[in-house]
């Protein structure tokens, strides 16, 4: 158990002592108890049906969302969170098929997904109609599963918000365990340290003109004063030589790292840097975003786009998601 | 209270006291709603999607209501209760007598002051130094929370950040010195307000467990309980740990203090015994290099050392005077 002040640190053996003496807790006193998602069954009844659940090699990665039909009528178009998908993918639907989906067209930004499946008579979901009356914070929103009721439901917590920061600088260089110094662990195939020309062994001592690198974390501290997109030159020593490395600085869309990151729960990978979304209180995991999220009307509000924080999920607003479908759509006729 | 709201809040009560005749069978109807949702609040289960949409109906104009007299303090929150007071965590205000920035929800920048603490539950208050109206809410009372009762989590879970995002939840346990709830709440929350359905303030954001479920908050009645003496700026529970060195208590430690009135690194004082002592440092020198490395400013100094070892022996150039001096320091730890 932690304090919650930024700066503030507790010794977490002693927080936590104080956390198992806590009364043992049953599920029914929670907000998303099972009589209360009961109570939302026929909230999402609609919409579960245009909801199915991502599978890649048999574990489910993320739920989706039928949006309509490809030519011939054959075909079966469903969105989902980008970032997520793995091989062998698979599309479980709320009828029970599972048929194997083909990733189509992929957008960056939004992290979305479209996928293809070969059934015709899918059902689409509701989508809201201009839909800023129901985004007021205290709304109820519920996440529909495949199931009759929903995999969880919340309310809108702070309305649509802008949120413009395109993730933080990063290079995705290995360390070795030494706290004294940035010294590369592996340079593996792939990796982005084998793409810079790295070595493993090899020891980051100073970046650009004159900034001193003296441990992994001296080193992630300088990328902090960076932006995306930005060149560096990274000063190496190899061997007793000196090297200069130019490198690209990528961009991170875990955000920021944050010193009480191991209480907020599991985290979609990607997780910021979404130029506009809906926050929402409601508790899901990972694999859970991607699917559709419903006002207390039933009608689709937006896509959950990542769960990315311990207070937070965001979905992706119904127009955000349709634009960007119009787009991947073209870019899959484009690709034909 | 001005004296048009005190009229407004009359007419209220009067025209709720008296249905007119036509309207009797629906003022009958809205009564049975209302019972029902208050029950529901006291810890029962919306059953119908009517039942949903009146919690719906009442959480939204709830979060309106209580939205403004929401506050961000430096990295954490607070809620304004009326005659200039702040309640907030007692790790965000630490002791007494400290100035803090507060940003109200309309975005005003103000100062207060804080008040006394109560370490052992974590309770903090603080004073509006500025002169004004603010809007406040109630306090509540913690003493009769029910497991199953439903309450409103608000507070800038991101630093003062943007709006501040309510969460709905529900009292798992409640006892006299921490409430838990399921309202996901995070660092910078600290010091927020955890509501009743009518907006009373009944908790503090305090701390959380790992589980997603576990979120303490400080019973209200802890205030209450102590409210003379917190206000009197008194520490009934005990003080906080000063916060001073965590940094620098894992690397090395040279063992000097700064010099405030200076962004260089110049030292006001050396501590007796330190790595400092030892190279013959002195009070007023600036130190404008460390081990090779150009230092224009304290924080530069600060990095540097703690990135080193205990025990790592360094040249550092200091100017004494208008003279500039090469000294080697071994660098001790922090005790």
């Amino acid at each position: 158990m932690r304090s919650l002040a930024d700066l503030f640190v507790v010794p977490a053996g002693v927080c936590l002592l104080a956390g198992a003496s806590l009364p043992a807790q049953s599920g029914a006193h929670r907000r998303s108890d099972a009589q209360v998602l009961k109570t939302f069954r026929s909230v999402v009844a609609r919409a579960r049906l245009g909801t199915v659940r991502v599978t890649s090699k048999g574990r489910q990665v993320a739920l989706g969302a039928v949006v309509g039909r490809g030519a011939g009528g054959t075909i079966g178009h469903v969105v989902t969170k980008a970032s997520e998908l793995g091989p062998e993918l698979r599309c479980e639907l709320a009828d029970g098929r599972r048929l194997p989906a083909k990733l189509v067209a992929r957008d960056g930004p939004s992290d979305l997904a479209l996928l293809e499946i070969e059934a015709g008579d899918l059902v689409p979901i509701p989508w809201q109609q201009k839909g800023k009356a129901v985004l007021v914070p205290g709304s109820w929103v519920a996440t529909p599963g495949t199931a009759p009721a929903p995999a969880a439901v919340g309310i809108v917590s702070s309305g649509l918000q802008r949120r413009v920061a395109p993730g933080r600088a990063a290079l995705a260089i290995e360390f070795t365990d030494d706290r004294w110094a940035a010294r590369v662990a592996h340079a593996r195939k792939g990796s982005v340290a084998a793409a810079l020309g790295l070595e493993a062994g090899d020891t980051i001592e100073g970046v650009d003109d004159g900034w001193e690198i003296h441990s992994p974390r001296s080193f992630q501290r300088f990328l902090r004063r960076r932006s995306p997109g930005d060149r560096v030159t990274l000063h190496v020593k190899r061997a007793g030589r000196l090297l200069d490395i130019e490198a690209d600085v990528a961009a991170d869309r875990r955000g920021p790292r944050h010193s009480q990151e191991r209480f907020w729960g599991p985290l979609s990978n990607v997780r910021v840097g979404f130029s506009r979304v809906l926050p929402h209180d409601t508790v899901l995991r990972p694999n859970q975003c991607g699917g559709p999220v419903v006002g207390l009307n039933g009608a689709v509000i937006g896509i959950n786009i990542a769960r990315s924080g311990r207070v937070e999920t965001l979905a992706l607003p119904a127009a955000v998601v349709q634009r960007v479908l119009a787009e991947l759509l073209a870019k899959k006729r484009r690709k034909v | 209270m001005g004296k048009a709201a005190k009229r407004a809040i009359t007419v209220a009560a009067v025209a709720a006291l008296a249905p007119g005749g036509i309207a009797q069978e629906e003022q009958r109807s809205k009564t049975a709603d209302a019972t029902r949702l208050e029950r529901i609040f006291r810890g029962g289960v919306p059953e119908t999607v009517a039942d949903l949409r009146a919690m719906q109906e009442h959480v939204r104009r709830l979060v309106v209501k209580v939205l403004p007299s929401i506050v961000a303090l430096p990295g954490a929150s607070g809620v304004i209760v009326g005659d200039g007071f702040v309640l907030s965590a007692g790790h965000v205000t630490r002791s007494p007598g400290r100035r803090l920035n507060i940003i109200l929800h309309d975005k005003r920048r103000i100062v207060a002051q804080t008040l006394g603490v109560h370490a052992g539950i974590d309770a903090g208050m603080l004073k509006i130094v500025d002169k004004g109206d603010f809007p406040s809410l109630e306090r509540g009372t913690s003493a009769g929370l029910r497991p199953g009762q439903w309450c409103l989590a608000i507070g800038h879970p991101g630093g003062n950040k943007g709006a501040a995002p309510a969460r709905l939840a529900r009292i798992q346990t409640a006892n006299g010195r921490f409430i838990v709830t399921d309202a996901t709440i995070q660092a910078g929350d600290s010091g927020g307000p955890l509501l009743d359905m009518e907006g009373r303030v009944i908790g503090i954001h305090s701390r959380i467990a790992r589980d997603l479920t576990e979120n303490m908050h400080v019973p209200i009645d802890a205030f209450t309980r102590d409210w003379d003496r917190l206000v009197r700026g008194e520490e009934p529970g005990g003080t906080y740990p000063t916060r001073r060195g965590s940094r620098s208590s894992r690397g090395g430690f040279l063992g000097v203090r700064r010099d405030e009135t200076t962004s260089a690194a110049r030292i006001a004082a050396v501590i007796a015994g330190s790595a400092a002592e030892k190279a013959a440092l002195r009070a007023g020198d600036t130190i404008t290099s460390f081990a090779g490395w150009p230092v224009q400013k304290w924080e530069r100094l600060t990095i540097l050392i703690g990135a080193r070892r205990p025990g790592t022996k360094v040249d550092i150039e200091v100017r004494r005077g208008d003279r500039t001096l090469k000294l080697t320091v071994t660098l001790g730890s922090q005790q």
